[in-house]
């Protein structure tokens, strides 16, 4: 009876909170679709939709340049990767990279295409991208540019080899002309089928997460753990007074702990609830793809909402310790939003956990945001839901019991 | 303010262990990101198989493909079902299989014929990094079978072939040595070549500079609670709340600039500090606006994650978002890490800053608050 009672005071303290929690649950459901949408808007590709937009600037040889965005534009695989726009005056196309209507600008210096055609290579393309962090993607641009340097190069090796070959074997001018003419129609057309030496076999995502499942799973489970912030307010106590109080009148820290959480995990359950709905609504009209989401049965989003309230429970549980721990206004306010998105970050919530070394991606997945992201994660791809299932319910109990001792220790202060 | 209240401010903030432990993140933080971008990691994972180990087309491959940047790492496998199984399992990006005859298909493709077998890719699902894994095999194979092209070209010239062989031989010493493209950021400051790991590290310790400006917001309100400013009367009370929160930043700021500084990741140490002194400014005002709009401890503990979030997600601490500008300009930490790099930025961030003033006055003013 006085354990209802410790819960029910509890419950009513946390459902002032509940009309301030929801509407600031929506703020985060916002924040987080957005951060969702950008994330994925990162990695997403598909055939004929145009990534990136790169300027292509150079005042003279228009013809040179016309022809070359032509000919990539029409011919070319990298026209499923980028689109290429004509600029005259630096500075519009300046201004567009600062405004990020581009992502790279290419400067052709004057007088390039003659330095191609004599094959001196003296002058080279100045290739802009705008201030800030390049990240990965740089990695790639980088890539990228090494690699038409090297088709231009050694297209350029053969025509200076062809030259000098026929030089020695004393051919005229007009000879070498006309086979040098035909080499780089020859390279033109082994550059233009290059994509012949390849082919592409797609597996699907029979094991693991597709790029869209995962940053789904991820942003799910960081959705979940921000909502906390919402009702910060349920852990931010002065004193230890009220639990001291519980104490003393016999009701056990177990009980305490048991009564708190509940309280705060029914209230985080009616928050989630209310946001899966649109989320639901998304995918079943096909607003929203994820190709693990193979049905939008009814039965079948269920079971999702339903492993989603289980790895609630671990998050709820390691947040309710991470608030017990520190102690202080400023400190819950500061730290405790630094640890969860520190550990959310380490543990692949926001970007690939695959990108990080191998120890780091240990450390993440261990982690009890980790350990949520493996559970949610093998109901999606329905492996090792065992292991998963296990270690949840070990870092819940053992949660728990750290929890126990720290109350304990607090009031016996 | 003065020098003596100066140091009282920074004695009593010495005293908090919050502070404390906040300064001290920026070296762990720092070197952490240090240690994670020394140890192996790859951005894309790529299983070889060779049917014919000993082709010399594959062994080609192979050698040009140990050459490109440690980010992408490619590794060679026994077993094409191996290879196959650790795509399935995602614990490659992709398996490439290289046919037994990848000699012959490379003189067809040189002959500008359709080869018989071709080098099979696996992935997963596709995309745009795969898309360029693509583009950088084909690439390296051209660099391959070019001579091929040529040979086949000058055999097509003469009747007599005699010493074709010998340029063939010299057809990469022929290659140009200049570079077709150059780099270069927009703007005037460049900073050495970084691991990707390592590139978020600047954004990631603006948004610790973020926070500390939320904590010397939560700091401020507590010391207002105390009284404490009972002893440090003003007229000008935002004035002295600047004061205040310089106080709270500088040292922060001071230690982001040594660990930038020390690790290498710094564009010049006039730039940075002229960056960083504007950027606190910034921070000091935003926080303030903040804490005047909600005024108490337990919003700013739910606000704070919301700015952070959405800093993160606007500025380019991982992805520079394209096409948002608008929104994007909301935020401080987007100036700071683009004008790190380009002055252009810089005049933004003190417009910004100005900006701020005007809209700090207005609520000032709306609200008539005491500080």
């Amino acid at each position: 009876m006085k354990y209802g009672r410790y819960f029910l005071a509890q419950l009513k303290r946390i459902k002032k909170l509940l009309p301030e929690m929801l509407c600031l649950s929506v703020l985060f459901f916002g924040v987080t679709f957005f951060v969702g949408k950008t994330l994925i808007a990162g990695s997403d590709y598909e055939a004929g939709k145009i990534k990136y937009r790169i300027g292509i600037m150079g005042k003279e040889e228009e013809s040179f340049i016309d022809m070359g965005i032509f000919l990539l534009e029409s011919f070319d695989d990298s026209k499923y990767m980028m689109e290429l726009v004509k600029y005259t005056d630096f500075e519009e196309a300046k201004s567009d990279l600062y405004d990020g209507t581009l992502s790279a600008l290419c400067e052709i210096p004057a007088g390039f295409y003659d330095s191609i055609n004599y094959l001196s290579n003296d002058l080279s393309i100045k290739y802009y991208t705008a201030a800030g962090s390049r990240g990965v993607t740089g990695v790639f641009m980088d890539e990228i540019t090494g690699i038409i340097s090297d088709y231009i190069v050694y297209s350029e090796a053969g025509i200076l080899s062809l030259y000098d070959y026929l030089d020695y074997k004393g051919a005229s001018a007009e000879m070498q002309n006309e086979a040098v003419d035909k080499l780089f129609m020859s390279y033109m057309s082994t550059l233009l089928g290059r994509g012949n030496l390849v082919t592409v076999k797609t597996l699907g995502i029979s094991n693991g997460l597709s790029t869209y499942g995962y940053y789904f799973t991820g942003l799910t489970l960081f959705l979940m753990s921000v909502l906390s912030f919402a009702g910060i307010s349920f852990f931010i106590k002065k004193n230890m007074t009220l639990d001291k109080l519980a104490h003393s009148r016999g009701i056990a820290v177990p009980g305490q702990i048991a009564a708190d959480f509940v309280a705060y995990f029914l209230c985080n359950v009616v928050c989630v609830t209310i946001l899966m709905m649109p989320i639901f609504k998304m995918l079943k009209a096909k607003l929203l793809e994820i190709p693990e989401f193979f049905t939008t049965e009814n039965a079948f989003l269920f079971k999702f909402y339903g492993n989603v309230l289980v790895a609630m429970v671990l998050i709820c549980m390691f947040e309710l310790l991470i608030f017990e721990v520190l102690e202080g206004t400023v400190n819950k306010v500061i730290f405790s939003f630094t640890i969860i998105l520190s550990c959310a970050y380490v543990s692949g919530y926001l970007y690939p956990a695959s990108f990080f070394p191998e120890s780091i991606s240990k450390v993440g997945r261990l982690l009890p945001t980790g350990v949520a992201m493996t559970f949610l994660s093998s109901f999606l791809t329905m492996k090792e839901r065992e292991s998963a299932t296990l270690w949840l319910v070990g870092y819940v109990a053992a949660i728990f019991v750290v929890l126990c001792l720290v109350r304990t220790k607090k009031i016996n202060k | 303010m003065s020098i003596r209240r100066f140091n009282l401010l920074n004695k009593r903030l010495y005293k908090q262990a919050t502070y404390v432990i906040l300064l001290l993140m920026i070296p762990i933080a720092v070197t952490l990101f240090k240690v994670a971008a020394g140890s192996d990691s790859h951005v894309m994972r790529i299983g070889i198989y060779a049917e014919d180990k000993d082709a010399v087309a594959a062994r080609s491959l192979m050698d040009e493909l140990s050459k490109v940047r440690e980010e992408i790492s490619f590794t060679e496998y026994a077993s094409r079902d191996e290879a196959i199984k650790n795509v399935t399992s995602a614990k490659l990006d992709e398996a490439w299989i290289i046919p037994a005859d990848i000699d012959e298909t490379f003189e067809r493709l040189a002959a500008g014929r359709q080869p018989k077998s071709t080098i099979t890719v696996y992935e997963r699902e596709q995309g745009v990094t795969h898309l360029f894994m693509q583009e950088l095999l084909e690439s390296k194979a051209f660099k391959i079978y070019a001579p091929g092209v040529f040979e086949i070209s000058a055999g097509k010239v003469l009747d007599d072939e005699g010493g074709l062989d010998e340029f063939v031989k010299t057809f990469y010493d022929k290659a140009p040595g200049n570079s077709i493209f150059s780099y270069s950021r927009l703007g005037e400051n460049s900073v050495a070549e970084e691991s990707y790991l390592l590139m978020p590290v600047r954004g990631l310790l603006a948004i610790l500079l973020l926070i500390t400006s939320f904590a010397a917001s939560i700091f401020y309100m507590e010391d207002t609670e105390n009284g404490l400013f009972i002893y440090w009367h003003s007229k000008f009370k935002n004035l002295r709340a600047l004061g205040y929160y310089s106080v709270v930043m500088v040292n922060s700021a001071v230690l982001v600039l040594l660990a930038l500084v020390l690790s290498g990741m710094n564009v010049g140490i006039v730039s940075e500090a002229v960056n960083m002194a504007v950027y606190c400014v910034a921070l000091i005002l935003f926080s303030m606006i903040v804490r005047m709009i909600f005024g108490s401890v337990k919003t700013m503990g739910v606000v704070m994650p919301l700015v952070v979030i959405m800093s993160i997600v606007l500025s380019p601490v991982f992805i520079d978002i394209k096409g948002l500008r608008a929104v994007q300009s909301l935020v401080p930490s987007f100036y700071y890490l683009m004008s790190t790099y380009d002055s252009y930025w810089l005049v933004r961030m003190c417009l910004y800053c100005l900006c701020e003033v005007a809209v700090l006055e207005v609520i000032y003013r709306i609200k008539q608050i005491k500080l």
